[in-house]
This record gives C-alpha cells, sequence and structure tokens, in this order.
C-alpha cells in the first residue's frame, strides 16, 4: 500500500469538513438520488459519496455499500483523491503498486477498478469524493469521468446548501442569544440611525420611555424634556461616526428621573447604540448623603460653638481670675474644640468639593493681594513655630476666587510651618506667564519619599502618621488644596526629595473657568 | 444708657454665651428670643438698637424671622446682622442682600463678637 498524500492544509480542510456537520449524519435522499444517478449512468455496482477527516474515510452515501461505513485514511482510495485534489482512475487495482494489496482489493469487497474525482466544500477545500466502483475490472475515459464531475457538481451544491442552512441557524441561535441577553439586562438598549429614528429597543428601554413606544420615534422626541439633551444628540448626528463611546447624563425634570447614557457607534450598521441607566436612585442616595452631611455638620457646630465660646468666655477672664493650671487645662480643651470645628468645617468642605457643589466667585484680582493675605494667615503661628516666612512675588493680574486661592494658599503654607523646624523658612515664590500664575512653597523640613507624592493629597493620608507636630492638621488640607485648585481649571502638584524639603506649586488659569459648576459634563 | 441688642437663636447656650460676651465686654443691654415669635414680641415690645439673628433656626430661619421683623411699624428701621455656620462667599452674598448691616460667622469668638458687632453697625466704642 502507497499511503495517499495529507494535504498541508489539512487541518483547515478538516475543520470546514466538520464546519457542515455531514460526518456521522443519517442517510439523506438529497445525496441516495446522486449515488444512484451515478451507478446508473455509468452502470457499476457501486457509487459513493465519501468524506474524509483527518484519520478515515466515512460513508455519507452508497450504492452497493453501507452509508455510515468508515474505513482508515491511510487506505482509503478516496483519500487519494483528497491527497492529490485530481480525479483518481484505477483500471486494475491488482497491478496498481498503490492497492494491490489493499484489504478492499485482498479482502471484501475484492475491488478491481475504482474512478473518484473530488468534492469540494463552500471553502474550497476537499472534503471527499464522489466515487464509483467495480468487483471486475475496467476502464474509466473522458466520458465516464465527466458524468463524474457533474455529479460532484451536484455534491457540491448539496454542501452548500448545507452549508447556508447552517449559517443561517448559527445566525438565528446568535439572534436568539442577544435578543435574550438584551431582554435580561437592566439597562435600557436603543440602537438609532444616523438621522436619530430608533430601529430597535429592548423592553427596558421601552419601559424607561414614556408609554408611546419606541422604534420608529427620533431619539430627540423621546429626550425632548432632558436638560442639555438636544445639544448633545444635535452634537452627535452632526458628528457621524464617533471614534469612542460618549456619556451623557440627562436629567427629566418632569418625572424628577435622571438617566445616565453611554452612546457608542455600531460602524457596521451606520447607526449608534445608547444603553441607558436610570440613576434616580444614586442621585437620590447622593442626595441624601449631601443632606446628611449637613445636617451632621451643621448638629455638630452647634454645640461646638457654646463649648467654644464658653471656654473662650472663662479664658477671658469674665467669670474672674484663673488659677494658672486651670487656665492650661482650659486652654488644651478650647484648641481641641477648635481642631474639631476645623475638622468639621474640612470635612463638609471635601464633600462639597467631590459632589461639585463649590462655585466659585472670581474676580479680578493680584498675586500680591493673595500672597498679602494668606502670609497674614499664617504668621502667628509661624512665629509661634519660631518659623521664618519669605515672599518673592511680582504683581500678577488674575482673574479667581480671592477667598478660595487663600485658602489654598493658607493650606500649604500652614503645612509648610508645621513641617519646618524651629529656626528655618519657609518661602513663597510667584511668577506666571500669559497662561498661568504659579505660585510656589518652599520649606525645608524633612520632605518627602517620592512614594508619597500623591499619596498625601488622598484624605487623611499624612506623610509620617506619627509625626507628632502635625496635631492641628485635618488630614483634609491637601486633598481641599488641590480640589480648589482643580475646580480652578488649575493643579496642585508637588516636589520633593527626602531630606531636601518639598515645594507644592499650584499652577492657576489667569481667568477661571466661569460656570463651571454642576451639570452635563 | 447702654444700647440694647436682641439676641435671637434656637440654642440657649449660645444664647448664654452670647449675652455673656455682649453684656461684660461690650457693655450692652441684651435680651433675648429663642425664636421667631419671640423676636417679634420683643421688638413689639420694645424696639432694640440692633439684632442678632441666628439664620439656621426650625421653622421661621433667619430669613424668615427677618421678614416678620420688617412687617412691624417701625421694623424697616431695625439694624440686624446675621449670624451663620454657613460661611460660603454666595451664601454670605445672599444674606447680604436681604438688606442686613452684616454677616457673622459662626461659631464666633466671644471675646471679639462685641467689637465686630460695634464695627458693623458704626457705633463708636465705649470709653
Amino acid at each position: 500500500v502507497r499511503a495517499p498524500v495529507i494535504p498541508e492544509d489539512d487541518v483547515e480542510r478538516v475543520r470546514a469538513l466538520q464546519a457542515l456537520a455531514l460526518l456521522d449524519s443519517a442517510p439523506e435522499e438529497r445525496f441516495d438520488r446522486i449515488t444512484r444517478t451515478a451507478a446508473r449512468l455509468l452502470g457499476v455496482p457501486i457509487a459513493l459519496v465519501n468524506l474524509v477527516d483527518d484519520r478515515r474515510q466515512w460513508t455519507k452515501s452508497a450504492v452497493g455499500s453501507e452509508p455510515g461505513t468508515e474505513a482508515d485514511r491511510r487506505v482509503s482510495f478516496c483519500a487519494h483523491v483528497v491527497g492529490d485534489a485530481a480525479p483518481v482512475v484505477v483500471p486494475e487495482t491488482t497491478t496498481d503498486e498503490r492497492f494491490h494489496d489493499n484489504p478492499m482489493v485482498v479482502e471484501d469487497p475484492h475491488l478491481r477498478a475504482y474512478g473518484g474525482v473530488p468534492v469540494r466544500g463552500p471553502s474550497g477545500h476537499v472534503l471527499g469524493s464522489l466515487c464509483v466502483a467495480d468487483v471486475a475490472p475496467r476502464r474509466f475515459g473522458a466520458r465516464e469521468l465527466g458524468i463524474l464531475a457533474d455529479l460532484a457538481g451536484w455534491v457540491e451544491a448539496e454542501f452548500d446548501r448545507t452549508m447556508l442552512a447552517r449559517l443561517s441557524w448559527q445566525e438565528q441561535q446568535v439572534r436568539e442569544r442577544v435578543e435574550a441577553i438584551t431582554t435580561a439586562v437592566g439597562e435600557g438598549i436603543v440602537v438609532f440611525d444616523r438621522e436619530g429614528v430608533v430601529l430597535t429597543a429592548n423592553p427596558a428601554a421601552e419601559a424607561l420611555a414614556r408609554p408611546g413606544g419606541v422604534v420608529g420615534r427620533h431619539v430627540q422626541d423621546m429626550l425632548a424634556d432632558a436638560d442639555g439633551a438636544r445639544e448633545a444628540i444635535e452634537a452627535l448626528l452632526a458628528h457621524g461616526e464617533l471614534d469612542r463611546p460618549i456619556r451623557w447624563e440627562l436629567d427629566v425634570p418632569g418625572d424628577r428621573r435622571a438617566l445616565e447614557a453611554t452612546v457608542s457607534s455600531l460602524p457596521t450598521e451606520r447607526a449608534h447604540v445608547a444603553v441607558v441607566r436610570d440613576v434616580s436612585a444614586r442621585r437620590a442616595l447622593e442626595r441624601m448623603k449631601d443632606e446628611f452631611v449637613a445636617t451632621v455638620s451643621h448638629e455638630l457646630r452647634t454645640p461646638l460653638t457654646s463649648i467654644k465660646g464658653t471656654l473662650a468666655l472663662v479664658l477671658g477672664g469674665i467669670t474672674g481670675e484663673v488659677a494658672d493650671e486651670t487656665q492650661d487645662l482650659l486652654t488644651v480643651a478650647h484648641g481641641n474644640t477648635d481642631r474639631l470645628i476645623r475638622l468639621v468645617n474640612d470635612v463638609l468642605e471635601i464633600e462639597r468639593l467631590s459632589s461639585g457643589r463649590v462655585e466659585l466667585v472670581p474676580e479680578a484680582t493680584d498675586a500680591l493681594t493673595l500672597v498679602g493675605a494668606a502670609v497674614d494667615a499664617v504668621l502667628g503661628m509661624a512665629a509661634d513655630a519660631g518659623v521664618g516666612i519669605e515672599t518673592e512675588v511680582t504683581p500678577e493680574p488674575l482673574d479667581v476666587d480671592p477667598d478660595r486661592v487663600v485658602q489654598i494658599l493658607t493650606n500649604l503654607l500652614g503645612n509648610a510651618v508645621r513641617f519646618s523646624a524651629a529656626g528655618s523658612c519657609v518661602r513663597l515664590e510667584v511668577d506666571g506667564d500669559d497662561a498661568e500664575v504659579r505660585f510656589r512653597v518652599i520649606d525645608e523640613g524633612r520632605g518627602i519619599p517620592s512614594e508619597l507624592h500623591e499619596r498625601i493629597f488622598d484624605r487623611f493620608a499624612q506623610a509620617d502618621a506619627s509625626d507628632r507636630r502635625d496635631r492641628a492638621g485635618t488630614g483634609l488640607g491637601l486633598p481641599i488644596a488641590r480640589g480648589l485648585a482643580e475646580r480652578h481649571g488649575g493643579r496642585l502638584v508637588v516636589r520633593s526629595r527626602p531630606g531636601e524639603g518639598a515645594t507644592f506649586e499650584v499652577g492657576l488659569p489667569r481667568r477661571a473657568p466661569v460656570a463651571a459648576s454642576g451639570g452635563a459634563p | 444708657v447702654s444700647r440694647r441688642i436682641l439676641v435671637v437663636d434656637d440654642e440657649p447656650d449660645i444664647r448664654l454665651v452670647a449675652r455673656l460676651a455682649l453684656e461684660r465686654l461690650g457693655g450692652f443691654e441684651v435680651v433675648e428670643a429663642a425664636d421667631a415669635d419671640g423676636a417679634v414680641a420683643a421688638v413689639d415690645a420694645r424696639p432694640p438698637d440692633a439684632v442678632l439673628l441666628d439664620v439656621m433656626m426650625p421653622s421661621d430661619d433667619g430669613p424668615a424671622t427677618l421678614r416678620r421683623l420688617r412687617a412691624l411699624p417701625d421694623g424697616n428701621d431695625l439694624d440686624v446682622v446675621f449670624l451663620t455656620a454657613k460661611v460660603q462667599a454666595a451664601e454670605v452674598a445672599r444674606l447680604e442682600a436681604l438688606g442686613v448691616r452684616g454677616v457673622l460667622a459662626k461659631p464666633f469668638d466671644p471675646m471679639t463678637l462685641a467689637t465686630e458687632l460695634r464695627t458693623l453697625l458704626g457705633w463708636e466704642e465705649r470709653t
């Protein structure tokens, strides 16, 4: 036996064969009528449609044999048709060096003659053979091969039909799966064309929209009363295709709902898909949290006001002379009351910053004025700590919220003083260019290791939690300062190396962004 | 004759601190009211020289109380200073726009309260 050639692309060929799902399938009349026709036209006792996979030949249809029969690929006649990708004609098997000792020749059914032509699948791979065989020697000439080739075309047409049926079945599966998923999700999914007309919508989207259905309507009508939706949709439709998803936040005042939508383009369909979520509950929670924080801080501040006031009056000698020791103890209580009040104020401030509710009141001012106010605010604590403050400021006009910028600078100066040794100095430098004004607070303290350069801007983080000198800090000064700088469209960064002090630089645009509060981004 | 100041705050403790600060350090006479009704009654009985009015109060808040005081005969001539824990610029501007002499931040420093009040009202330092 000479074993058949294995084609180079056999793996892909076998995969293409398996994709048809014909292997090990039941006999089918549509193939049987081809083998019957072949047997009749060529006057042979045996006609077969054989499929050849990676290890065997399998008979799909047979005259003179049984459908479903297998043979090892190495002794398969049809495997030679597949290996050669060409017709194979054997007029006399017993003298053919390829087949003379083939089991099908020396044993039952004792084949003496064979003629097979390739049958190709939709991908062009040779999947098997349409073949005829005889138990007596005979020649298969051009006429016989022509008939076989024509009938092979018929087999191939049946393969194509199989493929189409499978593809449409698979497509149906995919469609049903997508349908099931889009029905199951809680988010509304709306597909609309480039003109804004809704093509499909899942049940969640139908539920989110007002009564009257979604499909066929214009997205604009559905979001008619959502704040900012008209402009966003117009911009999207004018833009055509999106290269990345965009996010909309829509407030629907009519029924007090808040929607969040992520819109992406479907490039193959010239359409957009919007995934819409009702975030009303989340918004309500955020509102409750805001109110809670505001209430708690008010409730905390009221008793603190009484405590601080009472202590201040007693310390001030209103009720008579206070003994030294008592004075010391009351001073501790008074100082800690201040600290608690600062903490409450800072928590409230950071909460306002994170919920975007800090409103800036920008006005024309100058770096000189701002620096002056900030330095005045920390002179007392600097003197107590024995730390000097130097400034190097040129007049730099800018449009910012002066209270907020003084707050930033005071926070930074206060930090710098607290981390400076007695006898050292804190510098405040200012310079600027066309776009921005930069304030630098430079200390000679022990510096901040680089791995903490971002962490110190986290809430309640301190470079060294065991630092006893930082008792006056709330741990919120830096995050608040950064939040306020960013609210101005600016930035706050630190440059420092351990042992070499630290420089905090605030860069503020000459003009704070106007009306930057709240709303859709 | 010392000036009379009406302190309106729902917190008795804070009224006590304010009273002590204004009486002992400012030499003022202090009248207290715990709410809008009390304030209206006090002004009605005898108009004070100034009103120190808390903003956050249950039922009628500071601005609502102010409206009721203004509705009284001669109410338009009352000198009012708000006392508020909300010291954001926007909030302070909103309160100032209501036609008061000034806005003081809470918690206040009782040692300087009388002086700050004098400054806002344009009163001469007591000698």
